[in-house]
């Protein structure tokens, strides 16, 4: 693997620049979408960072990260199909549990979902 | 399984780097055949999970170079939560393993120690089974329990 140390991004016509700190730090460190496969949610073939997805109840999952987070300061943001919205249950460096909730505001099953997180690795 | 990546480069790379360079290099995501299903015993009234590898894991396990030694989970982290000692996630990584040896790394990765380190149960709290083998109709889905 080669390496190219820089500090800033420029746009060669335009002249906009990024400072690549915000780009390291900025990037997605983990995502995932899943759906349901055989009654239970399986990730799709593509993902990054997530060694697992547990079902924990109706309309609740967890992402298990392959390399955990540095520390608890890390977000998650997803979409949940249908009319459901995403609502965040529990997380610690290793895993992100979030529900999806329907609009009566109980937990549902829809058939697939998807999260970014974004912060910092271990 | 073609080499993708050697021992030696590995040992050069962090474990996230490790993934980016297995996704550059076109390893195959493996679909899994088996699932992990689990009863927390602390919380008997809750319906049972169910845990299954990503593809892109399980290939890298199955690749082998890329995880670190199971044993290196779970890493120590201070009152705030943070990790303490990342390194030992980076430093090693375990030859290729089988879908069976896999699907064993992950209960002890992902699975609390609690479940499946419990010897004074009178049953297992968990049992690893084909994914073809849970019920395909979640409409009692809060109702799911483990078969004794």
């Amino acid at each position: 693997m080669s390496t190219i140390k820089i500090d800033t991004i420029e746009d060669l016509s335009a002249g906009e620049s990024v400072d690549v700190t915000y780009v390291v730090h900025g990037t997605a460190k983990a995502y995932g979408r899943d759906t349901y496969g055989g009654g239970i949610p399986t990730i799709g073939g593509i993902s990054l960072n997530v060694s697992s997805v547990t079902d924990v109840s109706t309309g609740r999952r967890k992402y298990n990260f392959a390399n955990v987070m540095a520390d608890n300061g890390f977000t998650g943001s997803g979409c949940g199909g249908g009319s459901g919205f995403h609502m965040l249950e529990a997380y610690n460096v290793a895993y992100y549990e979030w529900s999806v909730v329907s609009d009566g505001g109980g937990y549902a099953d829809y058939p697939g979902s998807a999260v970014v997180h974004g912060g910092e690795l271990a | 399984m073609t080499e993708l990546l050697t021992h030696e480069e590995a040992l050069s790379l962090k474990l996230w780097e490790r993934e980016l360079v297995l996704k550059d290099r076109k390893l195959t995501p493996v679909e899994p055949q088996y699932a992990i299903v689990w009863e927390d015993p602390t919380e008997m009234d809750d319906p049972v999970k169910v845990t299954v590898p990503s593809p892109m894991w399980l290939a890298m396990a199955m690749h082998g170079n890329c995880l670190p030694p199971v044993s290196v989970y779970p890493l120590p982290v201070d009152e705030k939560g943070a990790v303490i000692f990342p390194h030992p996630l980076h430093d090693d990584v375990i030859p290729a393993m089988t879908e069976e040896e896999a699907m064993e790394y992950l209960l002890m990765k992902d699975v609390p120690s609690f479940v499946w380190e419990d010897v004074t149960a009178n049953k297992k709290h968990f049992k690893i089974t084909k994914r073809t083998m849970v019920n395909t109709d979640r409409s009692y889905r809060n109702a799911w329990r483990l078969a004794a």
